[in-house]
């Protein structure tokens, strides 16, 4: 009985009573709450998409949400729990942006062509959760090489893992985080009032040529971005200067974009830089983005079938010693391929009396194939940089369908809707795991989380897109042609500048204009790229010819800014100051964004409704 | 050396082949050459139609423009904000079609008309056209330039495998597996020492700076320095161990959630979890090692 003393067995027994405490992840009350927000969000970013032509991330808006909520109000101290909310609110509302950027040209194509009017809904809601479900299982088999091996940085997801930490991370770096989202909140005040440009462009002030274009992009985030990234991004801002600086005035020089000779001297220049990126640079990039995800597919095949074969090893060791493995089984993912393989097929059937059983098993097999290579270049290009070039593979997407359907622009668009959600819930899914990696969550909870309710998003943004379609004729804002808004162009018509994209590039492919010569080119220039034994080269070239220059070259400043303080002050200050306040740069700009539009939303609302 | 030409070819080869890869076919150039006259007119056209919607507009106002006299006319016009932008615009239109070759009493519908005939008659390549008709224009300087991405990214590669094996001239810190795996197992088992006795909703900072330092001064420098254990072992031996290494990094995560969240039984667990997966780490990558 030496040393066991009353104090001793009072210790115990208060360790004993609290350690049943349990510590909540994958909760009911963490997944309704991730439920609502993502329905909430959902629903407001399909209008803000329409009206603005781009998506929102909801990542840091329910982390902040749920800090409220979980931590604030509930008294529940689990950040694990926080990281399964902020999985699934983000996971319903990543539906939002792959529904805006497709559905609305099918409507919007129906106006002039009558006989698209009655396109089917009942497949179209079956094509996009297909898309939902397969975007997530198609992935997940990813995670180790994207997160683990590669250590792809995903900016954002690093940026919601520091929200997630900061109660454990201390008064100074708390601060550090808070004075960027701040910094952040001002900057976007400034653009969004119209005090400072959305470019500040040098070039124009110093007389260069619209196809030498000097001009940074003023976004806190995107600069954030390019800080988290450090020298990894790199590859990604010689991209944009090879491109802007080398071969833009080379094409000029040379004579490749020859004028018409009786253009006006003034149009020339302007015509030239506009040629340069429409017809040359991005088609090029978007082929380049395609050979540099084949390679990648290809190089990393060994690992990923390693990782298969680790999965299925510890699914099996846990059966036997009856506990859960970390992530969810190859059976359960292959059974819920196939299922979205199945519903993707029926959707492709029954979208139009014209296609046979044989078009829509093509349909469904060039679909998956598609949207897993999409997938993955959009995880990759969203890891490495952030950015995601989601509206551009949506439009091959459309072409592929297009072209797989014989001219069927329904079906076409409707599988391409269960495209372009599918490779944005890849990139959301991969960005939550790596979230979760840092804070420690289990993937495997994750991942059953956002495939359970992966048929929620499709729903409320298909529903609010039909209401929005639908709009009565009393000012209330919409975009159908019963709009008035719209016909008579009040501020309450909602552009939907993405899908009007889109509509253009089916008229285009009716009349054949598809940039063939320069995805074949730039896909064996992005596989050659590949080989040179720097990860993720030719994903990053190709995504910044991809995108204007000058969010390229204010990325490209922070990679710049962060290799010189991490030479001047170490890792260190990396890790505990640079990480926290461009974490802050991302969320402030992310929630200031978000309460600008939602109150212009509102403005509209009541304005348009009277 | 291998990598420093390596990147100058790679820099060279991108620059030609991304160059001679953007560049149009012949027909294709003239069809876009065209396409900017259509597009010229064609917005002259939509400028003349909003000032038809706002003739509309006026009317419906009670300002008949063509009941007005000459003078009255030149007074709205001088007085509507509407009317003054529309006309400036359109002026401006005119000017730039004019310079386009529209003659003066021209009707720009039928402008247009010939400046679509002039595209039609060039007439849009079909997608194999396009493809064969790039290839004639620059299909060789594109050839040549992925020949010379290819010759660099093996010498690059040469480089980085004699780096490897320690008779290359590349620069970076070698990195030690075994070696950092004992300096963590040493860690862990102090760490789980300090965490032993730990009650919940204890403070618990000194293990979580712990944790940041095992973080800082071992297992990142390990992540950084990966690629040397790629180019030794390949993507899939290195695979093999470098996934449950990934697996105890991320328990040692879920161990400084815990701890911040004053749950020091779950931080204990997945201490114990984090050993576990280190331990697996280790013997995979003896198994790999003995493979040679």
């Amino acid at each position: 009985m030496s040393g066991y003393t009353a104090a001793t067995l009072e210790r115990e027994i208060c360790l004993s009573t609290q350690a049943v405490r349990p510590y909540p992840e994958l909760s009911l009350i963490g997944v309704a709450l991730g439920t609502v927000q993502g329905i909430i969000m959902t629903a407001s970013f399909v209008y803000i998409a329409l009206k603005l032509g781009f998506g929102l991330g909801g990542s840091t808006v329910a982390a902040i949400l749920g800090f409220v909520a979980l931590r604030g109000v509930l008294r529940r101290k689990s950040i694990v729990e926080n990281n399964i909310n902020q999985t699934v609110a983000s996971g319903i509302n990543t539906a939002s942006s792959g529904v805006v950027f497709t559905l609305p040209a099918l409507m919007l194509l129906s106006v002039s062509d009558p006989t698209l009017e009655d396109f089917p809904v009942g497949p179209l809601i079956f094509s996009a959760i297909a898309g939902s479900l397969m975007g997530i299982v198609l992935i997940i088999p990813l995670r180790k090489q994207m997160i683990e091996f590669e250590r792809l940085k995903f900016p954002s997801g690093v940026a919601v893992a520091t929200l997630l930490k900061s109660p454990g991370e201390g008064l100074a770096q708390g601060t550090i985080l808070v004075g960027g989202a701040v910094l952040a909140a001002g900057l976007t005040l400034l653009v969004n009032f119209g005090l400072m440009p959305e470019d500040l462009d040098v070039g124009e002030l110093a007389s260069l040529p619209p196809w030498v274009p000097f001009a940074l992009y003023i976004s806190a985030a995107n600069f954030g971005a390019g800080l988290l990234s450090g020298k990894g991004g790199l590859p990604f801002a010689f991209g944009g200067v090879l491109a802007w600086w080398v071969i833009s005035p080379i094409a000029v020089q040379m004579g490749w974009i020859p004028p018409h000779v009786a253009m006006p001297a003034g149009d020339i220049p302007h015509w030239q830089a506009a040629e340069i990126y429409s017809q040359m640079l991005r088609p090029l990039g978007i082929g380049m983005l395609i050979g540099g995800a084949l390679a990648g597919v290809a190089s990393a095949l060994p690992a990923v079938t390693g990782a298969m074969k680790s999965l299925s090893a510890a699914a099996k060791l846990a059966r036997e010693q009856g506990s859960s493995p970390d992530e969810l089984s190859p059976t359960v993912l292959g059974v819920a391929a196939a299922a979205a393989m199945v519903m993707l097929f029926l959707s492709a059937l029954f979208s139009s009396d014209e296609i046979g059983v044989g078009t829509a098993i093509l349909v469904a097999i060039v679909g998956a194939l598609w949207l897993a290579l999409a997938g993955i270049i959009v995880a990759q290009a969203t890891g490495a940089t952030d950015i995601s070039p989601l509206s551009g593979l949506a439009l091959i997407a459309v072409t592929l369908m297009f072209f797989v359907t014989g001219g069927n622009v329904t079906a076409a668009i409707l599988i391409g809707v269960a495209v372009c959600i599918a490779t944005s819930q890849c990139a959301d899914m991969m960005q939550d795991l790596k979230t979760g990696h840092l804070v420690g969550s289990r993937p495997r909870e994750q991942q059953l989380a956002q495939l359970i309710l992966c048929w929620i998003g499709p729903i409320i943004a298909i529903g609010v897109l039909f209401l929005l379609w639908n709009a009565p004729g009393d000012g209330t804002p919409g975009f159908g042609p019963q709009s008035t808004a719209c016909i008579e162009q009040t501020q309450f018509c909602l552009s939907a500048p993405q899908a009007g994209a889109l509509q253009g590039m089916i008229e285009a492919l009716q009349s054949s204009d598809a940039a063939v010569d320069k995805y074949a080119s730039g896909a064996v220039l992005g596989g050659a790229l590949s080989i040179f034994p720097i990860g993720g080269i030719a994903v990053l070239v190709g995504l910044a010819m991809y995108l204007p220059f000058s969010i390229t070259l204010a990325y490209g400043v922070g990679n710049v800014v962060a290799m010189g303080l991490e030479k001047a002050y170490g890792r260190e200050f990396i890790g505990r100051k640079l990480v926290p306040f461009a974490a802050g740069l991302i969320v402030g700009e992310a929630l200031t964004q978000l309460s600008w539009n939602v109150i212009q939303t509102g403005g509209s609302l009541l304005g348009g409704g009277a | 050396m291998k990598g420093k030409i390596g990147l100058v070819l790679l820099l060279l080869g991108i620059v030609i082949a991304a160059s001679f890869g953007s560049r149009n076919g012949d027909r294709h150039s003239r069809f876009r050459e065209a396409s900017a006259k259509v597009a010229a007119a064609e917005k002259l056209m939509g400028v003349l139609e909003e000032g038809r919607e706002l003739n509309k507009t006026l009317k419906a106002e009670g300002i008949d423009l063509s009941t007005l006299s000459m003078d009255e006319h030149i007074a709205l016009m001088k007085s509507d904000e509407r009317l003054k932008a529309q006309v400036k615009k359109a002026q401006s239109e005119l000017k730039k079609l004019r310079q386009w070759g529209m003659e003066s009493d021209q009707d720009p519908a039928l402008f247009l008309h010939l400046a679509e005939a002039e595209r039609d008659a060039i007439g849009l390549p079909g997608p194999q056209e396009r493809l064969i008709s790039w290839f004639q224009t620059g299909g060789l300087g594109w050839l040549v330039g992925v020949v010379l991405i290819i010759g660099g990214a093996v010498l690059a590669r040469m480089q980085v495998a004699e780096d490897n094996a320690g008779t290359g001239t590349g620069s970076g810190g070698r990195v030690d597996f075994v070696a950092t795996m004992a300096e963590t197992r040493s860690r862990l088992s102090a760490l789980q020492e300090m965490i032993a006795d730990l009650p919940m909703d204890a403070p618990a900072n000194k293990a979580r700076l712990a944790i940041d330092s095992l973080g800082d001064d071992v297992l990142n420098p390990l992540v950084e320095g990966r690629g040397q254990l790629i180019a030794r072992h390949g993507l899939a031996g290195f695979a093999e161990y470098f996934g449950p290494f990934s697996a105890g990094e991320r328990n040692v995560n879920r161990c400084w959630s815990a701890l911040t969240d004053g749950h020091s039984v779950v931080a204990r667990e997945a201490l114990e979890n984090a050993v576990a997966a280190f331990e697996s780490a280790e013997k995979q990558y003896e198994i790999v090692e003995g493979r040679g």
